[in-house]
């Protein structure tokens, strides 16, 4: 039986602006197993990047963290010393950001930046620069960067989208670790380089048997490559499921509105998508945070919020038509 | 009925919105405050000196040789002491500042238009020879230090401080052509710019209508940092003698004058350097806060 | 585009502008205050007199032929007769100029210094009271003009506390050096006079933090405001989930891309100082290149405010190219992707 490897429970995050504070995660439930691979869904700005930010602590400086914990292999990294973070941090999490043009420091070449990681870890202590190039340009070898004694001699400005998304997944992989993270990795790439990445991703996931979090808006990679799948709405994980049942039998309004918006080869027209907009998190709507867009609501899905729970086997979701009392 | 419907058409348009946005932005800031509260202060100060100060008579040749030298906070007859002659620093202070924020406003009346002016045309004939002609010229008058070039100009004229603003003039107007110049030049490339040429605007219309308004916030910012930097170009001329002459009360020569008689009464050049302090001073927050809240 | 292709593109704005600026001086020198035949003579000498003291020295020639011989003897090394001193120009910039240097030198030292180690510590203690400290010092360093800073330094730390001397270059007991390169520092050292090299330096303490004060807070606030701004960014957060040490991402990662405005401005800051330098030297009667200028303006020795400004002109123009260029080997992206590359 596979163990668990990282749970977060009814995490509350918020970020303070000057216009008020943004209650952006308002109870999120995730798990994910060793050798699990996990998928979340949901539209920009719903709280999928700011949820990882937060296990790794490395959210920006007006973030607030107001209540829930996250468990990386039994510890609460959210009160853990910063030793032992950074330990996380080095050898047991790696994540690829969404948009590789600002995850890439402007001034440094992309040689420094990777030595630098491998320095850090402590099994390479005492060797020379050549070993730690070498090791680079199999890195980028692996990651299926061609001439990569050009790539590591280069600053990131100077490579493409695609190249220094490639070189962000040689970064998260220049040390061994267990879980990785990508966060929407191919949204700010070219439609062609999509496929590419997503593949490169799967190759690398399966040969080195990581745990992933796979974070995209294309329901397409996600249905290919995933066990599980979240759907994440305002906030809030709104459904869970094994990625076969959720495709076939979405139960959250939301999720049911999303599959349906994507467009079919079996033809059949456009859908209308979902009415209204993604919720001001300033003044977020009471009870639910979907109950302004849904066409099925009860009364009291505008005073309580629906805890999420299990309805069917493994199949989680949050919302008050399900409830059984 | 209609004046109230007027009004409320103006209170929802999105210009006053977003004037009310920057206000917000603004008015949250201590410090920009703070600025705007002390320059507002300097301006009534240096419009209203001569019918204010309570001794008018001391802006230019007097002497009270038994009054002379009294020191500052000692009695309410002269709150911040005398000079050599008896004047009072306080009201001689107070009309120094109606003469640097003369020389501010008049050297940046003068400069700002042209300046701006020809930041537009170079800008948008950008990489052609007109721009060269421009911007190559500015670049002559940038290529030394401020203060040496103004002091080289005040040494070859008259010292006066007609003469003083004059050289703080001339060498001024490039930084406008520049900033604007830096601005337009990246906004020709636009597409607002390029569909205005398309639909057969005019160059003038292009230059004055479309670009010029999105400048508008640099030049602003600069122009209320500038008055700060005038100020301190034109009392470092006095200082050296090149500005306004004796009698006239000018912080900055009066500063040089007082030096004469440190340490024993330090207050005639510390009042005065302290009159400068603080009007760069409020100038330089109200700037910092104009570009703050010009900036999103 | 590579570095050396940067570097002579700047050199050759540099010439360009030094050369329009060479023009400028020159004409607001001879046009402007009249004729100079008639301010050198006596005004009862007769025309005859006149007319051939204005043959020989080729004042009668059109304008822009007196400019190149003007330019051809600044290239020989002859800036003309300075009606102030008596001797040649030449000499008098050759004796005054070190002198000025050397507080400069120092000046640009501690600002610097000085700006690194306050902004550093404010950015990495941002909101705390470093960082509020140095926010304030910033205010009041740039609202005091560096003269003013001068005559405050000298009442406080000269004449009340005579911690520091009011003024001079050494004090009266201890003999100057040997004259070998003019700098006095440098020549105390190299004439193995300690005593006289410590006098230097203690004499231009408070004249050079008179000169630095303002433009060092300044810089500490522009390099704290770029650590401030830099920090949430995704690189930074990126290096952070990396498990780099908070050190290394703290003094390396964003300590690089942070400090790059506040370079250009701290280049800008020690250009123009040589030209600043001379408010200040007036205070402290700093027998400097600078007082030196003042008093021939004060003469209306042309010549002599020529060659002032020509020289400051060149020095700014060089410490700008060196500021371009140590901005350029910082920010790769400065020297790689001009015109739209």
């Amino acid at each position: 039986m596979a163990e668990q490897l990282l749970e977060i429970k009814d995490l509350h995050v918020g970020y303070k602006t000057y216009r008020g504070t943004s209650k952006v995660l308002d109870g999120v439930h995730l798990t994910v197993k060793t050798g699990e691979k996990v998928g979340i869904i949901g539209e920009s700005g719903c709280g999928k990047t700011t949820t990882m930010k937060t296990l790794l602590r490395i959210l920006p400086t007006n973030a607030v963290i107001y209540e829930g914990e996250v468990y990386f292999k039994g510890k609460n990294t959210l009160r853990i010393g910063k030793n032992e973070l950074n330990e996380l941090r080095r050898k047991h999490i790696a994540m690829i950001f969404q948009d590789p043009t600002a995850a890439l420091n402007p001034v440094f070449k992309i040689d420094t930046q990777i030595i630098d990681i491998i320095k850090s870890s402590e099994a390479h202590e005492g060797k020379k620069t050549e070993e730690f190039k070498a090791k680079c340009i199999r890195l980028l070898k692996e990651v299926a960067l061609p001439d990569p004694e050009r790539v590591l001699g280069s600053y990131p400005f100077q490579l493409s989208g695609g190249m220094k998304q490639r070189v962000c997944i040689a970064m998260a992989l220049a040390t061994p670790r267990y879980l990785l993270i990508a966060d929407e990795p191919t949204t700010n790439l070219d439609v062609t380089i999509q496929d590419q990445v997503l593949r490169l991703i799967k190759d690398i996931v399966e040969k080195r048997k990581l745990s992933v979090i796979l974070i995209s808006q294309a329901l397409g990679a996600v249905k290919g490559f995933v066990d599980k799948v979240y759907v994440m709405y305002a906030g809030n994980t709104v459904e869970v499921a094994e990625t076969k049942e959720l495709f076939s039998n979405p139960l959250h309004p939301y999720a049911k509105g999303l599959l349906d918006s994507t467009p079919k080869l079996t033809g059949g027209g456009f859908s209308e998508g979902i009415k209204g907009r993604v919720p001001d998190y300033i003044n977020p709507p009471s009870g639910c945070r979907f109950h302004p867009r849904c066409d099925n609501i009860l009364s009291r899905c505008k005073k309580e919020k629906p805890p999420f729970l299990d309805v069917e086997e493994n199949h989680g979701v949050a919302c008050w038509r399900y409830y059984k009392k | 009925m209609k004046k109230i419907r007027v009004f409320k058409t103006i209170k929802q348009s999105p210009r006053w919105e977003s004037a009310r946005r920057m206000w917000y932005k603004f008015s949250r800031s201590p410090l920009s405050m703070a600025g705007l509260v002390i320059s507002a202060a300097c301006i009534f100060i240096g419009l209203f000196a001569p019918y204010i100060v309570p001794y008018p008579e001391h802006a230019g040749y007097f002497s009270n040789y038994a009054d002379a030298f009294i020191s500052p906070f000692q009695n309410s007859k002269y709150p911040f002491g005398t000079d050599e002659y008896g004047r009072d620093i306080l009201t001689r202070a107070m009309l120094g500042f109606q003469y640097s924020l003369m020389m501010a406003g008049v050297v940046l009346s003068l400069v700002v238009a042209p300046g701006v002016i020809l930041g537009l045309i170079a800008g948008y004939h950008k990489d052609r020879w007109i721009d060269m002609v421009i911007m190559r010229i500015s670049d002559v008058f940038i290529a030394v230090p401020p203060l040496v070039l103004a002091l080289s100009i005040c040494a070859v004229l008259e010292p006066n401080i007609f003469n003083a603003m004059m050289a703080v003039s001339l060498m001024w107007w490039p930084w406008y052509a520049r900033l604007t110049y830096n601005v337009s030049s990246a906004m020709r490339n636009e597409y607002f710019v390029q569909a205005a040429e398309v639909m057969g605007a005019s160059t003038f219309h292009i230059i004055f209508k479309e670009i010029l308004p999105n400048c508008l916030g640099p030049i602003l910012t600069k122009v209320t940092l500038d008055v700060g930097w005038v100020i301190l170009i034109g009392s470092a001329l006095s200082f050296v003698g090149l500005g306004a002459q004796p009698p006239t009360p000018d912080l900055g020569t009066m500063v040089a004058d007082g030096g004469k008689w440190m340490p024993d009464f330090w207050w005639m050049s510390m009042i005065p350097a302290l009159g400068i302090a603080i009007i760069i001073l409020a100038f330089n927050l109200l700037g910092d806060g104009v570009r703050d809240m010009l900036t999103e | 585009m590579k570095m050396k292709t940067y570097i002579a593109r700047r050199l050759g704005f540099a010439l360009f502008s030094l050369v329009g600026l060479s023009i400028l001086v020159f004409y607001l020198a001879r046009v402007i205050p009249g004729d100079p035949v008639m301010m050198m003579v006596d005004p009862r000498t007769p025309p005859e007199v006149i007319e051939e003291l204005r043959h020989a020295l080729g004042l009668d020639k059109p304008l822009y032929l007196q400019y190149f011989f003007w330019l051809e003897d600044v290239f020989r090394g002859d800036l003309g007769f300075s009606v102030y001193t008596r001797r040649s120009v030449t000499t008098d910039v050759l004796e005054y100029l070190p002198i000025s240097l050397e507080l400069v030198i120092l000046a640009a030292l501690i600002e610097v210094v000085g700006a690194f180690i306050l902004g550093v510590l404010a950015g990495s203690h941002a909101y705390k009271w470093p960082d509020n400290l140095v926010r304030i010092s910033s205010y009041i360093g740039i609202s005091i003009p560096s003269f003013v800073w001068a005559i405050i330094l000298q009442l406080i730390f000269a004449w009340q506390l005579s911690l520091f001397p009011t003024s001079g270059l050494l004090s009266s007991n201890i003999p100057s050096p040997p004259r070998v390169t003019g700098f006095t520092s440098l020549d105390s050292l190299i004439a193995g006079r300690f005593d006289a090299f410590v006098d230097v330096i203690w004499h231009a303490t408070l004249p050079a933090f008179a000169l630095c004060i303002g433009g060092m807070t300044q810089d500490a606030r522009m390099i704290r405001a770029g650590m401030v701004e830099n920090k949430d960014k995704e690189y930074i957060a990126m290096a952070t989930s990396q498990g780099l040490p908070a050190r290394l991402v703290m003094f390396k990662y964003l300590l690089k891309p942070s400090i790059i405005p506040a370079v250009t401005v701290m280049g800008m800051d020690v250009a123009a100082m040589l030209g600043n330098a001379f408010l200040v030297e007036m205070v402290f009667m700093w027998p400097g290149f600078s007082r030196h200028a003042i008093n021939a303006m004060y003469r209306s020795d042309l010549n002599t405010i020529v060659a002032t400004v020509m020289v400051i002109g060149i020095i700014f123009a060089i410490v700008n190219l060196i500021t371009d260029i140590i901005v350029a080997y910082l920010d790769p992206r400065i020297r790689l992707m001009e015109r739209g590359e």
